[in-house]
């Protein structure tokens, strides 16, 4: 019995070792391709070993080992616990010259302490969690592809436009499709499809107000940092759009500020009696 | 001998007791002239200040008086500037902008200005789309809507009137109208800080508050300049009117409970708190210069008119008429009054000028009407307190007063 405790016990320990020295060639492989400088961090590391398996990295971020950051680190390890099937875990010390790469990369030296960042595969931060949070807060970090798509394009300081729609027309969204191969917005705007039969889509669809039941084929447009400006049906052309847009970027109340000379009405407009100026809203002569 | 000398002569008769009037109202004139002076201004900048912040709530350490805020954050207590980032991440709905600002003296050219740290919105903008899913569903800000498009070329001037700069370099400087005035600095010139040189990128525009005398700084720049960690003065907000309606400040206070927060309508309210207390301490001196200052010119008057009964006797036995008596008296009170208005003003207007910007934190400039307020107290006073004496003299009976010395 002992003798074939051993062997098995040999076999395991074989087998771990082959495993580590399959994972560490792959590091190896992906470091070989990062620039020097970040393949030292552990954190890049781990962000492209992540995207490279379509999972999300939880980035646990502390700098003092306080009475919070053991709190919510416990509550952060039974968190990412539950959900190793679809997201990877690691904690990094702020301070740690190894990882100052990542720490740059957020640029989170001044935030709040201890911080979580859920990255999704393809880069956008789904959430970022400060000070104190929950495990329900930590699992919502793990959003429909959809969400994640446009919350990158937005974390990209990009225009969205959301096509919400079952199936290809003939000539689907051509408005949309206009707006963003124009040369003015195209740098600057990106499409993104969602099928609204997909249920993982139904909550984000729905905080757009968008019925994922519905019929109706319908473009949102999402500005950053995450705002809806306008849901267009699909004929819209693409000068209704500029027209809708001009109108919700040249507001005449920027701050929206509730001080004299600045008093906004509904839409970002003056208040009755006043008048667009070149400081904000101004009385009406 | 004509009214003229006659008067002369009778305003010198006691010098001691006359200077000691004269010393009283001058001083209590004095008084009133320089309060109204520094609270006529202090209003105004008031009403300036509401007008030129844009941002209409604020973050201050806990111990921190209204007070200290209205004059140029000029304390040294300081909150740390991740509470900026914890508002930028919160779900709080309404909070459409938000300026974190460091304040610290510097010395040029023999003069004391204020060092403002301030963080462009650049760098902590973007941390406002960590919000995840949820951020679509709740309302963010209130103003002109980012469409993503790269912006054209800031003005950097409108600092002051939007109280957020979007971008600011570390070494780039943006100089108030009067720090730029009296440093004679220009756009595009550099600028040495605290063995740091800066380049000019903008002098703001004139705007008659505190601001006129800062130079804005990149908060970083200005943390390490004076040796401090990763603090702040204050945060400014720029809220939406709606959320502060509906409980903004609670929520921020919440969110950040070791912090005092408070709105521009409050730091407006206790300012004209204190302007109202100034209003009403000068009504005080007022009436102490009415009370105190008449019944000493009465009994300056009476006593002299009782010792020189004789002489107002000899004068009447002479051919003076009573009115001439009168007049004499009165007209020595007019002397007084007007010497005391005149002189109370002038001191006053030195007073508030010189230190209205140190006990208020506004420039106070002279205001001339105030002139013919202090004169008009001041000759009412005396002339109001001198009349019965005045009376009395001219109704003496040459033949009683002979009778009597």
């Amino acid at each position: 019995m002992k003798r074939h405790n051993w062997r098995v016990r040999a076999a395991v320990a074989f087998t771990m070792a082959a495993l580590s020295l399959t994972q560490t060639a792959s590091i190896q492989a992906q470091q070989n391709s990062t620039p020097a400088i970040e393949s030292a961090s552990p954190g890049i590391t781990a962000m492209q070993q992540a995207a490279q398996y379509e999972k999300y990295l939880f980035v646990y971020f502390w700098k003092q080992n306080d009475q919070q950051t053991q709190a919510m680190r416990q509550v952060f390890q039974n968190a990412t616990g539950e959900m190793a099937n679809v997201a990877n875990a690691i904690a990094v010390q702020i301070t740690d010259p190894k990882q100052s790469p990542i720490v740059k990369r957020f640029d989170v030296s001044r935030a709040p302490m201890p911080l979580v960042l859920a990255i999704a595969p393809n880069g956008a931060i789904t959430k970022g969690l400060p000070v104190k949070f929950t495990e329900r807060q930590l699992q919502d970090a793990v959003v429909s592809h959809g969400t994640a798509t446009c919350l990158k394009a937005l974390q990209d300081r990009k225009l969205v436009l959301l096509c919400v729609a079952t199936q290809s027309g003939a000539n689907p969204f051509q408005g949309v499709r206009e707006f963003a191969s124009d040369s003015r917005y195209a740098a600057s705007s990106q499409i993104v499809s969602v099928d609204p039969t997909d249920p993982s889509e139904k909550v984000f669809l729905q905080s757009l107000k968008v019925d994922p039941a519905g019929s109706t084929r319908v473009a949102v447009v999402l500005a950053p940092p995450g705002q809806p400006v306008a849901t267009f049906a699909e004929a819209t052309s693409k000068a209704q759009i500029v027209e809708r847009l001009t109108a919700a970027g040249s507001a005449c109340c920027p701050g929206g500020n509730c001080g004299p000379g600045g008093q906004c009405g509904p839409g970002q407009q003056c208040a009755p009696g006043q008048k667009c100026g070149p400081n904000g809203c101004a009385p009406q002569e | 001998m004509n009214l003229k000398t006659l008067v002369w002569r009778e305003l010198f008769e006691r010098k001691s007791q006359m200077i000691t009037i004269f010393v009283g109202i001058l001083l209590g004139i004095t008084t009133v002239v320089a309060i109204k002076n520094i609270t006529c201004f202090s209003e105004k900048a008031v009403a300036r200040e509401m007008d030129s912040l844009g941002a209409n709530v604020l973050v201050l350490p806990k111990s921190v008086t209204l007070q200290d805020y209205y004059s140029a954050d000029m304390h040294s207590e300081t909150i740390p500037e991740e509470y900026a980032l914890r508002l930028t991440m919160s779900n709080l709905e309404g909070v459409d902008n938000l300026s974190p600002k460091l304040c610290v003296p510097v010395q040029l050219a023999g003069r004391q200005f204020t060092l403002t740290g301030i963080l462009p919105k650049s760098e902590f903008q973007a941390k406002a789309a960590w919000g995840g899913a949820g951020i679509f569903s709740r309302p963010i800000g209130c103003g002109a809507i980012d469409m993503g498009v790269e912006p054209e070329m800031e003005d950097k001037k409108t600092l002051v009137r939007k109280r957020v700069i979007d971008d600011l370099g570390t070494h780039e400087a943006l100089v108030g109208a009067d720090t730029a005035a009296i440093l004679g600095v220009q756009e595009g010139q550099s600028l040495h800080l605290m063995d740091t040189e800066f380049s000019v990128v903008a002098v703001l525009p004139e705007t008659g508050t505190v601001d006129d005398s800062r130079i804005f700084a990149h908060l970083h720049t200005v943390q390490d300049m004076s040796n401090k960690d990763a603090v702040v003065s204050c945060i400014e907000i720029v809220g939406c009117c709606k959320e502060i309606s509906a409980g903004l400040v609670g929520n921020v206070n919440k969110l950040l409970p070791d912090a005092k927060v408070v709105t521009v309508t409050q730091v407006v309210a206790t300012q004209t708190k204190v302007n109202g207390m100034m209003e009403k301490l000068s009504l005080i001196f007022v009436a102490i210069i009415v009370v105190v200052g008449g019944a000493g010119i009465a009994n300056y008057m009476f006593a002299n008119v009782y010792e020189r009964r004789r002489e107002i006797g000899t004068l009447m036995s002479l051919g003076a008429e009573s009115k001439l008596i009168l007049q004499i008296f009165l007209l020595k009170a007019l002397l007084l009054g007007v010497a005391g208005g005149v002189g109370g003003f002038a001191l006053g207007t030195i007073l508030a000028v010189t230190l209205g910007p140190r006990l208020a934190g506004v420039p106070v400039l002279p205001m001339p009407l105030l002139a013919l307020w202090a004169i008009g107290i001041s000759v009412g006073i005396t002339l109001l307190a001198s009349f019965f004496p005045a009376r009395r003299a001219a109704r003496l009976d040459p033949v009683t007063s002979f009778q009597e010395v």
